[in-house]
């Protein structure tokens, strides 16, 4: 929005708080776009569009407590923010809700995973990738032997949980490098 | 998605009206706090009967309109005080004596602060883009508020409150918005 365009806005706006109907018009054609993209940039799908249009329906209906010398862009951008933020808020209790409620991240009810489920399982899928990158390659072996339950021929079994041991205390060393306690 | 875009609209009007209802409903608290203070100054409640519900409707719908209307209700309510003051200074002084014969001050007291009134309301549409609009206001406004003291003396105090009012506007602001259209 360039200077002319925002100086018109900060105009009706003013107008539209005084009481001026015909300002209502103007001001919404101008704001929507921006909150909109504002949102949408801020989350995801149709909660960016949901999230607009609740902050143009609380920014109207306070549109009296304008302050004249304000600027109309900053002030409607002020309220989307705020929307973007409950919604935020929202998501991350929804998402501890269902941890507490089953212990892990639910899936949907037709099965698959919601895309926060699908986030927090990317990075924790990262994350342990990363840990184990700084693992030597014996060490890595030396795990994905144990993930899959075998037992190597040509080591004997007692060399191998002293191996394993080993390899396991500096998995829990490298993890908590990279991640804390 | 055009009519989505519509619905979005319409919802965001109704919200902006339902905003301005409610700050129009915070608005008139003030003046519901002058008309109770009324009634115990007077001592009498019947004016604030007859006038405090038609005042608060008025000042309410004029602060939802807003812009000119919105405008003229402060300057209304302080002109209406200027009528309702005077009316309590006649009270307090009683009645005037010429000879044998005495008079109650009450209705002169009206009449002259119903003018007072007008000169400040005159005024305060001497400033406005629409004189007229914030006199008519402001008028119904500031008779109102003075009714409040000036009905307890009965028809013939709201009339001297009105004649003073029109006397000691009317001429200004007519005059005023001659010369606008003129100009």
């Amino acid at each position: 929005m360039n200077s002319t365009a925002r100086a018109q806005l900060n105009e009706h706006m003013r107008r539209l708080a005084d009481g001026d109907r015909s300002a209502f018009e103007p001001v919404y054609a101008s704001l929507w776009a921006p909150v909109r993209a504002f949102c949408s940039r801020a989350l995801t799908g149709l909660d960016g569009e949901d999230a607009a249009q609740q902050a143009l329906l609380k920014m109207f209906s306070r549109a009296s407590s304008f302050d004249p010398s304000g600027d109309a862009l900053t002030w409607a951008l002020s309220f989307a923010a705020w929307e973007c933020r409950t919604v935020r808020r929202r998501r991350v209790r929804a998402r501890i809700g269902d941890v507490d409620a089953n212990g892990a991240v639910d899936a949907r009810v037709d099965g698959n995973p919601t895309p926060e489920a699908a986030v927090i399982e990317a990075e924790l899928e990262a994350a342990a990738l990363e840990v184990l990158g700084a693992l030597s390659e014996a060490d890595r072996a030396t795990l994905m032997t144990t993930m899959c339950d075998e037992v190597p021929s040509d080591v004997g079994a007692a060399t191998f949980r002293k191996r394993r041991e080993r390899a396991m205390t500096r998995l829990r060393e490298a993890w908590r490098k990279v991640y804390g306690s | 998605m055009e009519a989505d875009v519509d619905v979005a609209k319409e919802g965001a009007r109704r919200a902006y009206e339902r905003g301005r209802v409610r700050d129009a409903l915070v608005g008139i608290l003030p003046i519901a706090v002058i008309i109770v203070l009324a009634g115990f100054v007077d001592r009498t409640w019947t004016p604030v009967i007859f006038a405090g519900p038609p005042l608060l409707v008025v000042t309410a719908v004029l602060l939802w309109r807003g812009r000119h209307f919105g405008r003229a209700v402060l300057p209304g309510v302080a002109a209406g005080v200027v009528p309702f003051v005077a009316m309590q200074i006649a009270r307090a002084t009683g009645h005037a004596c010429a000879g044998s014969a005495c008079y109650s001050v009450c209705v002169p007291a009206c009449v002259i602060g119903g003018s007072l009134a007008g000169v400040l309301l005159a005024q305060m549409a001497k400033r406005s883009t629409a004189p007229l609009t914030s006199w008519g206001a402001g008028g119904v406004v500031a008779a109102l508020t003075g009714a409040l003291g000036c009905a307890c003396v009965g028809t013939f105090g709201v009339l001297g409150l009105l004649v003073g009012l029109l006397v000691g506007s009317a001429p200004l602001v007519l005059l005023q918005s001659r010369g606008r259209v003129q100009r």
